[in-house]
């Protein structure tokens, strides 16, 4: 007889890390779906380069570290990872971006740290911090919503302007972007822009690209973001802290705002629905690994984020904010766990004796 | 504002952080009355099973015990007693496969049921009107209760009244997966249980008692209700794992946290499992110890999972057998949640196994990396953070483990069983503890030595201060004495009886070795008493017998084998080798073995001269080298030479005794042996004066005692030999008159002689030994150059009882040879 | 000119009355870093550092002395040593012992005791019980295992045992158990392996 004498509990829930995971992916179709219907065939070739990219890396650097790469990959997490890269990658950028991309978070944002559950940062958002300070123009490169452009974009142009940068017609990427001649950008652009020329808000919003609630597409895409996000709460997936607080935090923020009458204020709506609000609320800051551990930290850690959203969004450079911003707060997460350690029972017990 | 009281008593419920929802899986084991389990062929009812310590065994092996007899006995609440769990025989009292995780054996009590099983040997049930809470207490004590949800705490121990009580929690919880056995008592035996509660009540009179059952069990709960009267509330608790914890428990029923390190009763409650109860409503009313309980047998495998009536000590594999299961099973004691896997199914059933799990032995899931979800952190009924315990656990950190209260787990499992990475957190955290208990412990000991380390220097330091005080003192007095009158006192003792002069030197020589003060007395006494005894043997033949033997035993403990061969026909003789023996006993038990054959008609007596022979030639042996480097400087005519190498072969010739003449061995070999050493000692009659009292005493009546004075004359003459040749204050040592005191002195006197001529004799003689030769070996103990010295060296080298010193000396002796 | 020298004066006063106070205020008795060093090492007072006891030893380190001389305490200790006092980590002095032994305390063969009380006066922490000519006996729970008593008994009958582990000291290494397998068709158990390693 053999020695496998376990230790209780002998009985576990079923709910694993790879199911977590490929519960996540599954999460983030509505909201892929949404980002495909609007911006084309570029947004699926992004993720499948990044995913390419990032699964290839997991397997060298697991094999180079002497252990099994198919352990590593059956969690699923270096597919997540890709994944939200390729979302959160404007969709016609150039091929390489996804590819360097996708082997910098796994090579060096997540396995030179230790690999999975090591990594003190978010390795999506590191690598999109990376290609964004390397490249920043092409990663600001959002071209509009297919229905805003004057013609449609074909699937073999997407592909084109991906790996090629031009299209069959030998249009750049730049040109097609442009409506009636000059770039539309995207809406956070256009209302930071806006904003910088003197415009008030209200005029901002009459732009092209605003739709009834915020940007046009974008709104539709964050919503079905949300929707993703609030299936990952009812499947438990998450737990609600995170996305709770973030969001209401970035509420109250930009109500305060507004209430304060800030000149370069943009409104709620805007913030909520626009660039990668609802991705960053739901799929990225709740990756557990890089975020704060108890749940009151985790709010704290979330509330951060949307401070740093806010902030950048309205001040900085930058016209969206959600990866710098959470890098910010991995590194403010030891400090906060430190402080936010949960009382444990029978320490600081208040009686009410009566 | 209701009170708090009242808020309990109106069913509000509070709820406590944490917890799981796992399967339960309780709804097809049988819960119908209990069938009661056969006996198995041989119960194992360990001697512990309960926290605390282990009473002291009362039964003996091969005696019979009747069902309910105590086991063991103890005044001690923390150590309540064990029952024979039926009629039988006790067949052993040994290391038996505890019911306990490791496994590791523990003493138990092994007793077979004889067949017919109609005698018991219960206590007399108390009645109603003389219950008082002290009698219940004692009890309950006598009963053996420990509790039986889990930890095992004695039972008398918690309802010793010292504090008030406010609420008395009957747990009835019962949360773990599989586990009804609770249930099933609850069920069928209500009316007793809650009989057993008022028992409960009677000896703590809480203001409030609560039966606390979890929602999932309806049955029980109606049970109860329908039999539970006014006093008694019976609580439905929603189901939820762990909330059979005590912690947990109290929080639900009562709201109260209880803080670290504090127990439920600090806060006037207190809980009780039920199956308690019900144990001491039988002990009460039956006057029946705890002797069987109900256990749930179920899991994968059990293909009729039910309860049994189970007798304390059953084998778990007996147990097993009655689903016809096999042994390739691993069976899993306790719940899914909190039980362990019982390396050995000979390990018994004790009172705190309420369920033994038969399951698919689950494939051990790869464990993943923590990917720090949290949920572990979610499900905690501690509020602690299991991933950081874990991050702490692997690296070892047990000061960061401690500051994240590791040792406030309750070890529930709730944080492994939620964990999505597959990660055995409480195996960790066990490892974890263990490790910083045994750093505690570490630390606990090392205080204690750091205190008796300082304390004794304290005390040394004061005893030298007083011995210097004294000192002083006698020599100012001596001087006074000397001055005020012409007759020094001393002088004229000495004169009057000169053997006291031993004494008073002893005295002084074991002062300066740090010997308690006291010893000189110790020996004066004894050479007293030894005297007294001396005279009366010579006399009477047969009390010397008694007196020796006296002296045998107060010398050490006498253990069977060598107090067997005293009680045979020549006993005095016996006595005396006995003494010889013990002396060397060590040194060689396995020739020991080996010589004893070649004994015959006296066995006994035989069996201990030949061991004492062969250790004794054993030991010539290996002084041998020194013997014969020593014949060339026989010629040197020193006597002291000549007579240690006489003695080494008459020790020769003595050992070869037994074998060629063993019926008369006994006898013969003491008076030869005597008479050898005599002889030797003889060859320097200028410096053994007292040996002619000595041999005068040897040659009377009995040769018994003439052996035993001989060979303590022998040694003390060897140790005078060396003391001469070295050392002029071991003078006082020869003088004696009285052999018993003689020995005495001088055994002790050679061993320390020994060790200290070791170092002496080389340092003084390395010295003289280059001034006369050319001989300059620095580690050479007998330099063959400086007769005088050499000689006391070879003897005491022969009298050295230690083989490495004869090792020793050989080797230097070979070296010197070599040279 | 005279306003600087007067007010450097001044100052230099005013500072070297409160470093002069703090001196008398916040003394330290004793060296602290001694009483530090003593609390890690193990007290078992064995002398294998080439000191009397751990408190000299703990002084000793204080003024300088290598770290790695304690093996009682092992590599642990040394390792504690070197967290408290910041330096690197040596290894336990090979020449000190050459491996940790498991914790042992001292047993005496009690029919081979002589009552010589040499142990006694050697056992630092007053573990013995004995008198002259009386049979010996350690305090197996006060034994520091530091071995003193070994060398100086006379007929060798003091041997160190190593602790056995009980049910109470298991480090829950479930890895290190064997199973036993059991006849049940016999009824009664019978073990092939030993229940415990």
């Amino acid at each position: 007889m053999t020695n496998n004498l376990l230790s209780s509990p002998f009985i576990r829930k079923p709910l694993r890390t790879q199911t977590l995971m490929f519960w996540v992916m599954v999460c983030l179709l509505p909201g892929f779906i949404a980002q495909s219907y609007y911006f084309g065939i570029g947004t699926l070739v992004q993720v499948l380069l990044a995913s390419s990219a990032a699964l290839a890396t997991e397997t060298a650097t697991q094999l180079l570290r002497g252990r099994s790469p198919a352990a590593a990959l059956a969690d699923n997490s270096a597919l997540v990872t890709a994944v939200l890269l390729g979302l959160a990658l404007p969709a016609y950028a150039p091929w390489w971006a996804a590819v360097i991309g996708g082997v910098f978070a796994i090579a060096v944002v997540k396995q030179l740290y230790g690999g999975l559950g090591n990594n003190l940062f978010n390795p999506a958002m590191a690598a999109y911090v990376l290609l964004l300070v390397s490249f920043p123009v092409t990663m600001t490169s959002w071209i509009p919503p297919q229905s805003l452009l004057a013609e449609s974009l074909s699937l073999s142009d997407g592909l084109r302007l991906i790996f090629t940068g031009f299209t069959r017609d030998g249009f750049s990427l730049v040109q097609i972007a442009s409506v009636d001649g000059h770039t539309l950008a995207t809406p956070l652009d256009a209302v930071k822009t806006g904003l910088s020329q003197g415009l008030m808000t209200e005029e901002i919003l009459q732009g092209a690209q605003f739709g009834a609630i915020a940007g046009h597409g974008w709104q539709v895409i964050n919503l079905a973001y949300l929707l993703g996000g609030c299936a990952l709460l009812y499947l438990k997936v998450i737990r609600w802290h995170l996305p709770v607080a973030f969001l209401v935090s970035l509420i109250v923020l930009a109500i305060w705002g507004q209430l304060f009458g800030l000149t370069n204020a943009a409104p709620v709506s805007l913030h909520l629905l626009s660039g990668a609000t609802m991705l960053g609320a739901f799929f990225i800051i709740t990756d557990p690994v890089s975020a704060a551990t108890s749940p009151r930290g985790r709010m704290i850690f979330a509330a951060l984020i949307a401070l740093f959203v806010y902030v950048i969004r309205t001040w900085g450079g930058y016209p969206d904010a959600v990866a710098f911003s959470v890098l910010l707060a991995n590194m403010c997460v030891p400090m906060i766990d430190h402080f936010t350690k949960t009382r444990v029972y029978g320490y600081n017990v208040e009686h009410d004796d009566d | 504002m209701r009170s708090w009281l009242d808020k309990i008593k109106q069913g509000q419920l509070w709820r406590y952080q944490g917890g799981v929802h796992p399967a339960t899986k309780k709804d097809n084991i049988d819960c119908g009355k209990p069938e009661t389990l056969t006996l198995a062929k041989q119960l194992v009812v360990p001697l512990q099973q309960h926290i605390g310590s282990p009473a002291k065994v009362c039964v003996e092996v091969g005696s019979t015990v009747k069902t309910g007899q105590a086991l063991t006995e103890s005044r001690f609440y923390q150590s309540p007693p064990v029952h024979a769990p039926c009629c039988g025989t006790v067949v052993a009292i040994e290391a038996r496969p505890s019911a306990h995780p490791s496994g590791i054996s523990e003493l138990a009590v092994v007793i077979e049921p004889s067949s017919i099983q109609n005698e018991h040997a219960f206590m007399a049930p108390l009645l109603e009107a003389e219950l008082t809470p002290e009698l219940i207490c004692e009890r309950v004590h006598q009963a053996g209760i420990s509790g039986m949800g889990g930890a095992g705490f004695p039972a008398a121990l918690k309802i010793s009244p010292n504090k008030p009580l406010n609420v008395l929690i009957i747990n009835g919880a019962e949360c773990e997966p599989y586990i009804s056995s609770d249930d099933c008592l609850m069920r069928n035996y209500a009316e007793p249980l809650l009989r057993g509660v008022s028992l409960l009540e009677k000896a703590l009179s809480p203001k409030l008692v609560i039966v606390a059952v979890e929602d999932d069990k309806p049955g029980a709960i109606k049970a109860l209700q329908a039999a539970a009267g006014d006093n008694i509330v019976v609580r439905a608790i929603p189901t939820k794992y762990p909330s059979g914890g005590e912690k947990q428990l109290v929080q639900v029923l009562t709201g109260r946290e209880l803080k670290a390190g504090q127990l439920p009763i600090d806060q006037g409650i207190l809980v009780h499992n039920v199956g308690t109860a019900y144990a001491v409503q039988r002990a009460v009313d039956h006057g029946e110890p705890l002797i069987s309980r109900i256990v749930t047998l179920a899991g994968d495998h059990v293909g009729e999972p039910r309860n049994y009536w189970v007798a304390i000590g059953t084998p778990v594999s007996h147990l097993l057998e009655q689903q016809k299961l096999g042994t390739h099973h691993q069976a899993i004691m306790g719940g899914s949640m909190m039980g362990f896997m019982l390396p050995n199914l000979a390990s018994p059933i004790v009172k705190t196994a309420n369920c033994i799990l038969v399951n698919n032995t689950p494939a051990q899931a790869q464990e993943q990396a923590c990917i720090r979800c949290g949920e572990c952190a979610q499900a905690c009924p501690m509020g602690l953070l299991p991933q950081q315990l874990y991050w702490y656990a692997k690296g070892d950190d047990l000061e960061k483990s401690r500051s994240y209260k590791l040792m406030d787990c309750i070890e529930c499992g709730a944080c492994a069983y939620v964990c999505p990475s597959a990660i055995p957190l409480v195996q960790y955290y066990r490892q974890t503890k263990a490790k910083v208990r045994a750093e505690d412990l570490l630390a606990q000991e090392a205080e204690r030595a750091k205190q008796r380390f300082d304390a004794r220097k304290l005390r040394l330091e004061k005893e030298q201060a007083e011995r210097k005080a004294r000192q002083k003192q006698a020599a100012e007095r001596r001087l006074q004495q000397a001055q005020g009158a012409g007759n020094d006192p001393v002088k004229a003792a000495l004169q009057r009886m000169q053997n006291k002069q031993v004494e008073i030197k002893a005295i002084e020589n074991e002062q300066g070795e740090l010997v308690p003060d006291n010893s000189a007395a110790i020996a004066a006494r004894k050479a007293r008493k030894a005297q007294a005894r001396a005279a009366k043997d010579a006399k009477t033949t047969n009390p010397a017998v008694a007196a020796a033997l006296a002296r045998a035993k107060a010398k050490r403990e006498v253990d069977g084998e060598q107090s067997a061969p005293a009680k045979s026909a020549n006993p005095a003789v016996a006595a005396a080798i006995a003494r010889a023996k013990a002396k060397r006993n060590s040194e060689q038990p396995a020739e020991a073995e080996g010589s004893k054959p070649a004994t015959s008609a006296n066995p006994a007596v035989a069996a201990a001269i030949a061991r004492a022979k062969a250790k004794k030639a054993q030991r010539t042996d290996a002084s041998q080298p020194d013997s014969t480097a020593a014949k060339p400087s026989s010629t040197s005519s020193n006597p002291a030479v000549a007579a240690a190498i006489a003695r080494a072969k008459a020790k020769k010739q003595a050992a070869e005794q037994p074998s060629a003449n063993a019926k008369d061995a006994a006898v013969a070999a003491a008076v030869a042996r005597a008479k050898a050493k005599k002889a030797s000692q003889s060859e320097q009659p200028e410096l053994e004066r007292p040996e002619n009292d000595a041999s005068k005493t040897a040659s009377s009546a009995n040769p018994a005692v003439a052996a035993a004075i001989a060979r303590a004359k022998a040694k003390k003459a060897q140790a005078e030999q060396q003391t001469q040749g070295e050392n002029a204050d071991a003078k006082p040592a020869k003088s004696s008159a009285n052999p018993a005191v003689a020995a005495a002195i001088a055994r002790a006197k050679a061993k320390k002689l020994a060790q200290e001529q070791q170092q002496q004799t080389q340092n003084e003689h390395s010295e003289d030994a280059r001034s006369v030769s050319s001989s300059d070996s620095p580690v050479e103990p007998a330099d063959a150059t400086s007769p005088p010295k050499r000689s006391a060296a070879v003897a005491k080298a022969i009298a050295a009882a230690k083989a490495k010193q004869a090792a020793k000396a050989a080797s230097s002796m070979e070296s010197d040879n070599d040279e | 000119m005279i306003e600087a020298i007067i007010a450097l004066t001044v100052l230099a006063a005013i500072f070297g009355g409160i470093l002069g106070f703090a001196a008398i205020r916040y003394r330290v008795e004793g060296d602290p870093i001694a009483d530090q060093v003593e609390q890690l090492l193990p007290q078992t007072q064995c002398g294998q550092c080439g000191h009397p006891g751990c408190r000299p030893y703990a002084e000793a380190i204080a003024k300088g002395e290598a770290i790695n001389k304690c093996p009682p305490g092992g590599q642990e200790t040394v390792e504690k040593l070197a967290d408290l006092l910041g330096v690197e980590v040596p290894e336990l002095d090979a020449s000190a012992q050459e491996k940790e032994k498991p914790k042992s305390v001292a047993f005496i063969h009690e029919e081979a005791c002589i009552g010589c009380t040499k142990c006694i006066q050697a056992c630092p922490v007053d573990a013995i019980v004995g008198a002259n000519k009386q049979m010996h006996t350690i305090i197996t729970k006060e034994c520091t295992g530091c071995e003193l008593c070994v060398a100086p008994c006379p007929t060798d009958c003091i041997e160190m045992r190593p602790i056995a582990q009980t049910s109470r000291t298991w480090d829950w290494q479930l890895n290190k158990i064997d199973i036993a397998v059991i006849d049940v068709a016999s009824g009664s158990a019978k073990l092939e392996e030993a229940d415990n390693a």
